[in-house]
């Protein structure tokens, strides 16, 4: 790079390791003092793990996870599954490829506008809100992701290896289920990763979408945050980094490259 | 009737992503527009046509672009360096950048609740070193929301950034410097004109959610200020009024669509003009 | 050629029609409840009524599935009952102020009071209202009176004259006064008229304006706007007051013994009933209900989950509290008759508009 570009390099390193600081030292805290003898913030007073009983002892956040799961899991499936047949058609030609632009809309748009329309949507169409409605929208929020990533990598593809498989003499169908399918299988399990990890911490469809009888675990950590500081969420929230990460690790181990825009 | 069939089912497979949009997208965006025209007029939009919705909106706006800037000051060196002088280290700071990228949003707002909080760990540190004899005052106030806002979503300012400066030919680099230009002539003149489209989708992907943002305020600015987010919340969560909650909804859409809009067509002509310049 | 494409059209657009109707039957699905038993009752309330652990045990031990729902303000519960005519549910909790509206649309029904075993244990001061005079549709559940907890060691209670002054003046005359006031534009309008004119039962436009540069006023020194937050707030030191319902200023005053409480002798006052909707087919299931909660010891464990004010006075003395809290709980007629009700003075969207340019 050069050697005027020394000087820089070192004033670079002091604002990256300030601005690391800045996004870790809040996380670094608060799993810490999840161990912290104390009710309320306050200076370290002991070391406890008494915290951590009453999350796992406590039923509601059970519940909880266990709807966010459903929720996250079944959006997934559906996205993924029909986000990746949409491309397939659309790589077919014709007019459908042109249709492939919409999805990225999904994500363009604000969310907090998809989620009042859906609730508008859901409101005078007579459906109740609760688990399938919010299945609906982190599907569509999972369309958004699906459809650009597995596009991306469809032209990436080598078209011989399609060509090939057809003149041998295999329909669409099969070239596309023993051919390109297995070849698109990193992509669509990156792909899976996202859109659960983007659908388990989305909140602000939940809010809108998941009315009044039906609980994730974002709506239940907002609740607890509006009545105030507890370390009950400092524990529930060093067990989800840890959990967040433990995907990461799993989701940069397939070594695909993650493109969106 | 097979030879019919038959051809059509990657079309049977493939369609429903479609018919998902349609229903859920765009029938429900509709559904707003149809709404908020209750009974054939406009008042519902009328009803908003005052100072304190005007200054509700004005201020999401001011609230959103100049999260935006500070995270672009924030991210544009962050961006740099890892695409291009990491080396090695670049997989493991992508990494580190990843765990706040991906854990909840809300966590993000809880943990500086915690550390801002009167007894928490920023007033404790200081009080113990003797800094300050009493607490300070943190929570609740404008400046604590900038500050989480920003934590919130420097994140996905980096991210663009990163992809966009990742492309970048470092020969030209070279190519500039060996014609006598100073690293920070360079910078300004060929890294940063073409990372303009990068520096733009992060402008906008930390634009459009702060907009709307309205947990923030309340939860750590105490809710003493009303932004657009919080009157759609308000408006679209109680049943009576939801006519004035899609009106609201639009107005603000609107407001975003054209800020959007300015700010594209602005990024343009500086790309146009800078590219200008370089020949 | 062309009748080939037509064929295809017409084939495309059928399959497209068999998707639009698979998707609307997943989403009407969930509108149908094919498990619901025959012993279930549907309920709605606010989050606070009915602690989940206890209605579990209720569950357990009648064998009745009890479908728990919740509203967040009164006009939801309103808008949910008019729109299902009174069908959906069961049991509902309202507060005062909407009984009088739900009792001229006919969609409450009748008590029968012989069902109920325990009348003759509530507090006679919250019967017999002008919105239900005999108590033919509403039986009182828990109530709330809005008081002024402050913390002992900023503010001196011998000095408060008139307590209303800690919410709407700078007390204590110095720049860091801060108090936590609530977030509910229906009570903070409530709390402003009363401070301001009394109890009126309607504000003419000149009175609208004082009420909002009054809450503009106050802003000066408010430091959060929460109806829940309060009492981790007050007990920290954060702020100075806090003006809050009184069950989470008992529960301030459980946790922090440097609190206390002081309540203005025209306070403000909001009682929840137990109603039955005209619709309900499940009347003796939601009997059973009633008499299960309406226990002492189910009593107990509300206050001790939600610290509400319980309808039985027989509780009160069972209750971990000081004798001052105690008298306030029983109160006197003389104080009861100073209280008012929360009212809903303006419409719903001119209150919000109120709140927008006080918060602007």
């Amino acid at each position: 790079m050069g050697k005027h570009s020394l000087l820089a390099q070192r004033w670079n390193i002091i604002w990256i390791v300030l601005v690391y600081a800045f996004l870790f030292i809040p996380i670094v805290v608060f799993c810490a003092f999840s161990f912290n003898n104390a009710p309320f913030p306050s200076a370290w007073v002991g070391l406890t793990t008494r915290w951590y009983q009453e999350l796992f002892s406590s039923s509601e956040i059970w519940h909880a996870l266990y709807n966010s799961l459903i929720v996250s899991s079944i959006a997934v499936i559906f996205s993924t599954v029909m986000g990746v047949f949409f491309v397939y058609l659309a790589m077919q030609g014709g007019r459908i490829r042109f249709m492939l632009s919409h999805f990225y809309a999904n994500l363009v748009f604000p969310e907090i506008v998809l989620a009042v329309g859906l609730l508008s949507l859901f409101s005078a169409l007579g459906i109740s809100l609760g688990m399938w409605a919010l299945i609906i929208a982190h599907t569509v929020l999972g369309l958004g992701y699906v459809v650009p990533l597995v596009y991306d990598r469809y032209q990436e593809l080598d078209y011989r290896l399609t060509e090939a498989a057809l003149d041998l003499g295999a329909t669409p169908l099969q070239v596309f289920t023993t051919v390109t399918l297995p070849l698109l299988r990193p992509t669509l399990f990156s792909a899976a990763i996202l859109v659960f990890i983007v659908s388990f911490d989305d909140f602000i469809f939940a809010y809108f979408c998941a009315g009044s009888t039906f609980q994730t675990l974002p709506l239940y950590i907002l609740s607890m945050l509006r009545t105030g500081v507890s370390p009950i969420v400092n524990a529930l929230s060093t067990v989800l980094l840890v959990f967040s990460s433990l995907l990461i690790v799993g989701y940069s181990s397939l070594k695909t490259k993650f493109r969106v825009f | 009737m097979k030879k019919l069939f038959l051809p059509q089912i990657p079309f049977f497979l493939g369609i429903p992503a479609l018919v998902w949009q349609v229903l859920f997208v765009y029938v429900p965006l509709v559904f707003i527009l149809v709404l908020s025209v209750q009974s054939g007029t406009f008042e519902s939009f009328r009803a908003f046509f005052t100072a304190e919705y005007g200054l509700v909106l004005m201020r999401s706006l001011f609230l959103g672009l100049s999260t935006a800037t500070i995270c672009l000051i924030l991210a544009y060196p962050v961006a740099y360096w890892i695409a291009l002088c990491a080396g090695r280290w670049k997989n493991f700071l992508l990494f580190l950048l990843f765990i706040p990228f991906w854990t909840n949003f809300l966590l993000h707002i809880y943990a500086w609740m915690f550390v801002m909080d009167r007894n928490g760990a920023v007033n404790t540190v200081l009080q113990w070193l003797g800094l300050i004899q009493e607490p300070l005052h943190l929570l609740h106030t404008t400046a604590s929301v900038f500050v989480v806002m920003v934590y919130c979503y420097t994140p996905f300012m980096i991210w663009p950034i990163y992809s966009a400066l990742e492309k970048f030919d470092v020969r030209l680099h070279e190519a500039s410097s060996d014609l006598g230009a100073t690293w920070w002539q360079t910078l300004w003149r060929i890294v940063i004109p073409l990372s303009l489209p990068g520096i733009r989708s992060g402008f906008f992907l930390v634009l459009v959610p702060a907009f709307g943002e309205f947990v923030i305020p309340e939860l750590i600015g105490g809710d003493k200020v009303m932004f657009a987010g919080g009157v759609v919340s308000y408006y679209t969560l109680h049943a009576k009024t939801s006519s004035f909650g899609a009106a609201f909804t639009i107005i603000t859409s609107c407001v975003l669509c054209l800020v959007l809009c300015l700010i594209y067509l602005l990024s343009r002509r500086l790309m146009r003009h800078v590219t200008h310049r370089k020949v | 050629m062309k009748l080939m494409k037509k064929k295809v059209g017409i084939v495309r657009s059928l399959m497209i029609l068999a998707w639009v109707v698979i998707v609307s039957l997943i989403v009407f699905a969930s509108r149908l409840q094919f498990f619901k038993p025959e012993r279930s009752i549907t309920v709605l309330a606010w989050s606070a009524a009915f602690d989940r652990a206890y209605v579990k045990k209720f569950e357990k031990e009648t064998g009745i599935r009890v479908h728990l729902s919740t509203y967040s303000t009164n006009e939801e519960l309103l808008v949910k009952l008019q729109s299902s005519k009174g069908k959906d549910y069961d049991l509902i909790v309202p507060s005062d102020y909407v009984i009088a509206r739900l009792k001229n649309e006919g969609l409450l029904k009748k008590l029968d009071k012989n069902k109920l075993s325990f009348l003759d244990q509530l507090n006679p001061l919250l019967l017999g209202f002008s919105f239900d005079p005999k108590n033919e549709y509403t039986i009182p559940l828990v109530w709330d009176v809005f008081c002024i907890g402050y913390d002992t060691n900023k503010i001196d209670p011998s000095r408060i004259v008139s307590p209303w002054d800690l919410v709407f003046t700078r007390f204590n005359h110095h720049a860091g006064y801060r108090i936590v006031m609530t977030n509910d534009p229906l009570e903070a309008i409530s709390f402003a008229t009363q401070y301001l004119f009394g109890p009126v039962s309607s504000l003419s436009p000149e009175q609208i304006k004082e009420v909002e540069s009054l809450l503009k006023n106050q802003k000066a020194w408010v430091e959060n706007y929460t109806n829940l937050r309060g009492d981790y707030l007050l007990g920290s030191g954060a702020v100075d007051a806090a003006i809050m319902q009184s069950a989470e200023i008992w529960r301030a005053l459980a946790a922090f013994k440097h609190l206390d409480f002081v309540i203005p002798h025209d306070a403000l006052i909001s009682i929840e009933h137990c109603a039955i909707p005209v619709g309900s087919e499940k009347e003796s299931l939601v009997y059973e209900f009633l008499n299960f909660f309406y226990t002492r010891d189910a009593f107990i464990n509300n206050y001790r989950e939600a610290f509400n004010f319980p309808a039985r006075m027989d509780v009160i003395d069972a209750l971990p509290v000081t004798d001052r809290q105690r008298a306030v709980m029983r109160s006197s007629p003389e104080e009861f008759k100073r209280y008012s009700f929360i009212r809903d003075l303006l419409p719903e969207r001119k209150r919000f508009d109120l709140w927008v340019a006080v918060k602007s």
